[in-house]
């Protein structure tokens, strides 16, 4: 189905901004109205999922190599629970896809192009998307090492610029409240660092795969200590007011002023976090064009492709009224939903597995 | 019904059939019918006015309400 090839650097390079891009924008608020100021520990807390996630991931495709979740949930639990339980993820992933265009959206159409109709903002990405799947896993590969410096790089300046306006002190007090408040905080980054499960749909293409482990492990890592980054500038600049903010990031890139000429960078920004959603919406958008070619048993995921377009951008609308109601979504559903569709199930599926070997293995040396 | 939501999803339908139909004539019957279930699906959903309509997403909502009860305390 698939025949490309790609380096486990690039499936970092992949996996990095498909959590990054959305996580830096609205998650340090977010964050920040239940830990208040502890909102950098939340991050360390939550990449435990991440790292438990890559753990299970890699597991799964040890266990069976040259296969996705679609595949092997049908030989490890049969073959009609396997299809439930391969609609379930598709169920999970094109209406999540749909949730990340929107949100991606209502960011574009909130602070910059005020009068563009959403719909125009949406399709347009999806339409570069859809062309970016259809050229198969090296393409996005490729697009990802080409983009994902890009994506970087203004991250570090940022902290360069701001020099100025860093308050250290609005780090204290540390663990004021006590505990509680970074670990309820750390729930809502945890729903995203689950997203690694999506390097199921990577790991087959490896040509490398003994390095698929490490550099998961790496990019989880990279992850968690890019949120801290960012959620101690954002903490720093804007220090209890966190919490008021709907894209942190943007207002912390606004107090940027450098000698007079470097003002107005968050248009940088807004371009630097285009380049990571459309390389966030195009890895989920071919986990969900290649799940449901092979949930069908399609030949190709090709023909299926702009189809599933048309459902993402229809997801993106359906029972999402208003902006406030997709980022509802992210509190009261996302992080529940997510870890239990891509971190508590395949952790199920895992020790189905294992248990499933063995029982072989013992019933081999027994007539042996 | 939106008429202008339909009529738009209904272009861009005929559009991705225009263009990925010649592309197809060797592939299998099934993707063939897989191809145009799905989008006859978009162009059915396309139909309702679906902002309004209980979805997907409103029914993980409730599915998780008691989280969503503790996140939101």
């Amino acid at each position: 189905m698939e025949k490309g090839k790609i380096s486990s650097l690039q499936m970092a390079f992949l996996m990095y901004p498909t959590i990054v891009a959305t996580a830096v924008l609205g998650v340090p608020s977010i964050t920040a109205k239940y830990a208040k100021t502890d909102l950098w520990l939340s991050p360390i807390l939550a990449s435990l999922i991440g790292f438990a996630t890559v753990y299970i991931a890699y597991k799964l495709h040890k266990l069976y190599p040259k296969q996705t979740v679609i595949q092997f949930s049908e030989q490890i639990i049969g073959r009609v629970p396997g299809k439930i339980l391969s609609f379930l993820f598709l169920f999970f992933y094109i209406p999540i896809t749909g949730q990340i265009l929107r949100s991606y959206g209502e960011f574009i159409v909130d602070s910059f192009l005020v009068k563009t109709p959403i719909s125009v903002i949406m399709a347009s990405m999806v339409l570069l998307c859809a062309f970016i799947v259809r050229g198969g896993i090296e393409v996005l590969g490729r697009a990802a090492q080409l983009f994902v410096p890009v994506f970087i790089l203004p991250l570090l300046l940022l902290i360069i610029l701001l020099g100025a306006d860093l308050e250290f002190k609005n780090i204290f007090p540390i663990l004021g409240n006590g505990i509680m408040p970074p670990i309820k905080g750390s729930i809502i980054p945890g729903g995203w660092f689950s997203e690694f499960f999506l390097m199921i749909f990577l790991l087959p293409f490896l040509t490398d795969m003994k390095k698929g482990m490490k550099y998961g492990m790496m990019t989880v890592f990279a992850v968690m200590m890019t949120l801290v980054v960012v959620n101690l500038i954002v903490l720093f600049v804007l220090g209890s007011t966190t919490s008021t903010k709907i894209y942190p990031m943007m207002n912390v890139s606004r107090y940027i002023s450098l000698a007079d000429f470097f003002e107005h960078l968050e248009s940088a920004i807004m371009a630097v976090w285009i380049v990571g959603a459309f390389v966030k919406i195009s890895v989920f958008y071919y986990a969900a064009a290649l799940g449901t070619a092979q949930w069908l048993n399609l030949s190709d995921y090709r023909p299926v492709v702009w189809p599933i377009g048309i459902l993402i951008v229809e997801f993106s609308f359906w029972s999402y009224p208003s902006s406030m109601d997709v980022s509802r979504y992210d509190i009261v559903a996302f992080p529940f939903h997510g870890v239990l569709m891509q971190t508590i199930i395949p952790l199920l599926l895992l020790v189905i597995a294992l248990i499933g070997k063995r029982n072989r293995q013992r019933k081999g040396s027994n007539s042996s | 019904m939106r008429w202008g939501a339909f009529l738009c999803t209904s272009v861009i339908v005929i559009l991705i059939i225009l263009y990925e139909w010649p592309k197809m004539k060797k592939n299998p019957k099934k993707d063939k019918v897989a191809f145009l279930t799905l989008l006859l699906t978009g162009l059915v959903l396309a139909m309702f006015n679906l902002p309004q309509m209980a979805g997907p997403t409103q029914w993980m909502v409730t599915l998780f309400r008691p989280f969503g009860e503790f996140m939101e305390k």
